[in-house]
């Protein structure tokens, strides 16, 4: 697993799907890694550590590494056997941004939105979203699902 | 995956005896005389069913006697709690209640041999912390409140956080202790030597547990006869549950010395 | 547990493997009988992808040979949506199949699943083993 905690958005792809311009105090990280369930839980803990120490409540805390887990989940299912998956997680006061990725081959298309775990993924986050990434000269195409989680979770009536 | 296949009971003789006496027990009233030869002979006749549990989790890393006593603990509960007129047999009440026991005591024991003291009294007082602010702030808190609350630093608390169990609000040791609430502590008490007498090394525990100033006494069954959680221990004690923990160390350890000595 | 009470049976404990229920492995999973018609399983560790489809043919499997079904989710300390997915179908099974799946749960991270989610609703559950199968008489 590789860990870059510089600025990567000028690499690839951009900071997410809304572009929302840089606030120099969030804090980034990325992981690389092979695109496989083995890693999952590793990637869910990085984020529940992150969500931990921007002060996230509890709940919020544990809700970001199930949407974490799930969503990388649903990446390597759609992934073939050698992608790399690519997790980006922006650390926003109050707020994480997670933008995962994958290789995916040309006819794969974004994971259904009517499934159980997209509704769990919509449950978990405060924003989702998926979509495919441009595709590179030579490269092939990834798909990339971003979730918003915010600092404090509404009460459950 | 070789599956562990054992059978309890299977003699259908072995047992039967048991159960007009199961009822007996069940109908007499909590003062009724007869009551703790009765129970004394329920417990003594399921004593095998104990065993048996003991022995499945042998060779774990924990000593079969003290699997044993453990699982004399369980097998008590059932005794005690069990409802004949609901129309379950005894096994079906027994069995869960017996391996529950055990399996908490590898789960306590497990997490206090691997994780340092520190950390340990750490998780305990987040977690008192956590139920607090849960209700106060109608939310879960985050660590800074956590660590306000405490007087710690926060990377204290995210550490204590991630040394474990402490997302859980609620272990089992917890769920167990609010099984029954309703009796008093002089009832706790008085099940004490009853139930000591159970216990293989009783002659040497017996004494040693009588000399104890009363407030550790009722400390130590509260924890090990009742299975309250330190947090209720601490409730019907009146003391802090850091106190709590320091008391039931350094009790166990004194009871430990004195047994090595005496053997 | 029906009406005529059996002779005393024997109550059989298996295990999944013989180290299943101990903190090294990601899942354990540990299946207690009680009569024929009642089963508990004590599900501990991290239920994920990885780990769920272990926990849904386990559950299956239990389903199709008891009419009551007791998850007890105490030692669980992680449930992420394959998890819940297993659950869940096994819930929708036994209602189809009418038998009776009860939950037992302490685990704040896999009850905070529940609720986040909004699958609380779905299920049954018992505050512990002994009371669900007690009520299930």
């Amino acid at each position: 697993m590789t860990y870059v905690d510089k600025d990567y958005s000028a690499s690839n792809g951009g900071a997410g799907p809304e572009g929302a311009p840089r606030e120099d105090s969030a804090l980034r990280l990325e992981l690389r890694t092979a695109a496989s369930t083995v890693v999952i839980a590793t990637i869910r803990t990085v984020a529940a550590d992150l969500a931990a120490r921007a002060d996230f409540d509890l709940d919020s805390i544990d809700d970001l590494r199930m949407a974490v887990d799930d969503l990388c989940a649903m990446l390597v299912r759609l992934a073939p056997a050698d992608a790399t998956l690519r997790c980006r997680f922006t650390a926003h006061p109050e707020r994480i941004e997670v933008a995962a990725d994958v290789d995916v081959d040309d006819d794969t298309g974004l994971p259904p939105t009517r499934s159980f775990s997209w509704r769990v993924l919509e449950c978990l986050a405060d924003e989702v979203s998926a979509e495919a990434l441009p595709r590179e000269l030579g490269q092939r195409g990834r798909i990339c699902i971003t979730v918003a989680k915010n600092a404090v979770s509404a009460q459950q009536p | 995956m070789t599956p562990s296949v054992s059978s309890v009971g299977t003699e259908q003789g072995e047992y039967a005896h048991l159960i007009p006496l199961q009822r007996q027990y069940a109908e007499l009233g909590p003062d009724d005389p007869e009551r703790s030869s009765l129970r004394e002979q329920l417990i003594n006749g399921y004593l095998p069913v104990a065993e048996h549990i003991a022995r499945r989790f042998a060779g774990r890393g924990e000593p079969l006697d003290d699997l044993m006593q453990v699982a004399t603990v369980g097998l008590i509960n059932a005794v005690d709690r069990f409802e004949p007129d609901r129309g379950s047999d005894f096994f079906s009440f027994a069995v869960p209640t017996i391996t529950g026991e055990v399996r908490r005591y590898f789960r306590d024991h497990g997490w206090s041999t691997r994780v340092p003291r520190r950390l340990k009294d750490l998780h305990v007082a987040i977690r008192s912390a956590l139920a607090e602010l849960s209700q106060q702030l109608g939310r879960a808190p985050r660590p800074s409140e956590i660590a306000e609350r405490l007087g710690l630093p926060v990377s204290e608390v995210i550490e204590g956080l991630q040394a474990g169990e402490a997302y859980r609000s609620s272990s089992l040791d917890e769920m167990l202790g609010s099984g029954d609430g309703k009796a008093t502590l002089g009832e706790f008490i008085g099940g004490l030597d009853s139930e000591l007498a159970l216990i293989d090394n009783r002659e040497a525990l017996r004494p040693l547990l009588a000399q104890l100033p009363p407030r550790e006494r009722t400390i130590i069954a509260l924890r090990f006869f009742r299975q309250l959680t330190q947090t209720q221990i601490a409730e019907q004690v009146g003391i802090s549950q850091m106190h709590v923990s320091r008391v039931l160390r350094q009790t166990l350890a004194y009871l430990h010395e004195q047994m090595a000595g005496s053997d | 547990m029906g009406l005529t009470r059996p002779a005393l049976y024997g109550a059989r404990v298996d295990s999944e493997s013989p180290a299943a229920d101990f903190p090294a492995d990601i899942i354990g999973l540990q299946v207690a009988e009680h009569g024929p018609d009642a089963r508990v399983v004590t599900v501990r560790g991290e239920v994920d992808t990885l780990t769920a489809p272990k926990l849904a043919s386990f559950l299956h499997t239990q389903l199709s040979a008891a009419r009551v079904v007791v998850v007890d989710l105490d030692g669980v300390d992680f449930l992420g949506s394959a998890g819940l997915s297993a659950l869940f179908e096994a819930n929708e099974l036994a209602a189809r199949e009418r038998r009776a799946l009860w939950l037992v749960c302490h685990s704040r991270i896999a009850n905070r699943a529940l609720e986040a989610t909004e699958l609380r609703d779905h299920f049954t559950f018992a505050d512990t083993v002994p009371d669900a199968l007690k009520n299930s008489v």
